[in-house]
């Protein structure tokens, strides 16, 4: 616990020290984009009017408030993502990996302390983006607060499991451009963040299915748009906490390897 | 198995792909440490010297757990280096050249008390602790400013306590004193010293700085291509090389009968001598394996001249150490055991 606590500390002054203001209005700007475009898309191109299957496929008629959550989530989960798989390889980048590696701590707890910080920042940036998004016509008020209280949780096992193993994928390649965006560009068209997945092809529906980051998408709407009860997803939220923790020890086994041939790769 | 770090045989093969054409890919393998042993008991610098690319490094980062043996294997104070990779953890650091190893956004307080907790260092007297590690580095003034704000000398002065806040019971150095100022790595000399003999602290030491590894090792392994190729104290090392000692006698002139004594004892003791003039006189080298300087001053005197200055010089630990990593010659090397 101390050593997660420390590197949760580590992390939070390195990345308040690191990072500029503009890089969190970048960030806040990219979700406003998606849902101001979605928004005119709506009201001036489809004139407010959507196909009878969107309500069937998205579980609520309310598009805007769909985009806005869906554009927050995508935002707080690309962040974490990228926080989180890019701490091995920033530690390898700036020589730090060796020391932090000859120390006796294991990697679970440097990486959950590393989400920890991650999606505290990220749950504010949301919240700012939420908030600023709000008028243009988000809807809370059907919100089930228990649900959302275990589909948060959820999410974020999912989102750490995916970092682990994208993070693995890193540090042995050595590679964070392509592979972090290819993922981010298949999330975006598998997962469901302004769309629902169902007017996909059923293979593409199968691939973000296997993504736990769909999967919380999806109770997350449904706890916050829809107001459905714990009752009605609780089975939902075991499935996708169980396919987020196969995630993670995918993802840690992965991170050994990748260690053993990022230390190889520096001697 | 008993205290100190011992390792036999072990080895190290880097397995890489390389790629022919677009489909094609070769598999490759280096062998960059073959068949080590060595030992790194308590109380005492060990050197590991060799030419770059000997295989000091992997070695390092195999006795320390960060790389795994792919064969052979190593002990500390009876911990299997594999088996109890944890535990060693906690008895080892590292000290690596250079400005690595230390967290640049951070100050340097944050930098020990974060490498601190990780190695689980007792709370109580923890602040003291790291204001005197500063304090001994002299970074007491600038404890709390970022470390990037350091220069290139204040880095590694900090990766130094770095490597010394968990009071290691091993450490291992890899080129310490790269790029430090002479006060600084005269310093760190001192440290080292005092770790090992005031404290009983183990070092490996690598360095390029030989006369650094002659003042500090009392036990050397010389490495070149991953294998062993000699052991034993700087003083054994140079008798190994089998390289001649000088005696140098400068003389004012040298009359027939000095040239005739000298002749006598080159042939006597089979040493060569060379004779050249110089702006004071007479430079005469004598070189031989063994030291001459009490037979050849003798048999000047004898000759009735008199020396200006007599010089006895001994190979150093430089040119003994080239002459082990050239294998081409290998009549110049006399391995140990």
């Amino acid at each position: 616990m101390r050593r997660i606590r420390a590197t949760f500390v580590r992390n939070w002054i390195v990345v308040r020290r690191a990072y500029p203001w503009s890089f969190l209005v970048g960030n806040l700007l990219s979700g406003l984009y998606t849902v101001v475009v979605a928004y005119f898309t709506y009201h001036v191109l489809a004139g407010g009017e959507l196909g009878s299957e969107f309500a069937a496929y998205a579980g609520t008629g309310d598009y805007i408030s769909y985009v806005i959550l869906g554009a927050g989530v995508y935002l707080f989960a690309a962040r974490i993502m990228l926080g989180v798989s890019r701490s091995l390889i920033t530690e390898r980048r700036e020589g730090t990996l060796e020391s932090l590696l000859l120390a006796p701590a294991g990697r679970l707890g440097y990486f959950a302390a590393v989400t920890a910080q991650w999606a505290l920042a990220c749950a504010g940036e949301m919240g700012v983006m939420l908030l600023l998004a709000w008028p243009l016509g988000l809807n809370l008020g059907r919100i089930n607060l228990s649900a959302l209280a275990l589909a948060f949780p959820v999410t974020l096992v999912g989102l750490f499991g995916m970092s682990l193993v994208l993070g693995a994928v890193m540090l042995a390649t050595g590679d964070t451009y392509l592979s972090q965006n290819t993922l981010f560009a298949f999330m975006a068209l598998v997962s469901g963040f302004t769309f629902p997945p169902a007017y996909l092809p059923r293979w593409l529906q199968w691939a973000g299915a296997a993504l736990p980051v769909t999967g919380g998408l999806r109770l997350l709407r449904e706890a916050v748009l829809q107001g459905r009860p714990v009752a009605a997803i609780s089975r939902d939220l075991i499935v996708y906490t169980l396919l987020g923790l196969a995630y993670a020890a995918i993802g840690l086994g992965l991170m050994r390897t990748a260690e053993r041939r990022a230390l190889e790769g520096m001697v | 198995m008993g205290r100190g770090i011992i390792a036999e045989e072990l080895t190290k093969v880097y397995s890489s792909q390389r790629r022919q054409g677009w489909f094609r890919t070769v598999r490759e393998e280096k062998r960059a440490v073959d068949g080590l042993s060595l030992s790194v008991p308590p109380g005492r610098v060990t050197g590991l010297l060799g030419l770059n690319g000997a295989g000091k490094t992997t070695t390092i980062k195999m006795l320390s757990t960060l790389l795994l043996p792919t064969a052979g294997r190593a002990e500390v104070d009876g911990l299997d280096l594999v088996r109890d990779a944890n535990a060693i953890r906690r008895k080892v650091n590292m000290i690596a050249g250079g400005e690595r190893m230390v967290y640049w956004r951070l100050t340097g307080r944050e930098n020990l008390w974060y490498f601190a907790q990780l190695y689980d260092v007792e709370p109580r007297g923890l602040k003291e602790r790291i204001d005197s590690l500063l304090r001994s580095v002299g970074l007491a003034d600038a404890a709390d400013k970022p470390v990037e704000q350091y220069s290139k000398g204040m880095k590694q002065r900090l990766q130094i306590v770095r490597g010394l806040i968990n009071d290691p019971t091993y450490i291992f150095m890899d080129e310490p004193t790269l790029g430090l100022d002479v006060p600084v790595a005269r310093e760190l000399r001192q440290t080292v010293r005092r770790l090992t003999a005031e404290e009983g602290k183990g070092v490996l030491l690598t360095s390029h700085y030989l006369a650094e590894v002659e003042e500090l090792c009392a036990y050397i392994y010389v490495v070149n291509g991953g294998r062993l190729e000699a052991q034993g104290s700087p003083a054994d090392l140079k008798r190994l090389t089998r390289r001649d000692r000088q005696v140098k006698v400068l003389l004012a002139e040298l009359p027939a009968a000095v040239n005739t004594a000298l002749d006598a004892v080159a042939a006597e003791s089979g040493a060569r001598i060379e004779r050249q003039p110089v702006p004071e006189g007479v430079l005469v080298t004598v070189r031989h394996q063994s030291d001459l300087s009490g037979r050849v001053a003798g048999a000047v005197a004898l000759a009735g001249a008199s020396i200006l200055k007599l010089e006895a010089l001994e190979p150093t630990l430089e040119e003994a150490i080239l002459a082990l990593a050239d294998v081409g010659k290998p009549e110049v090397i006399s391995r140990a055991g």
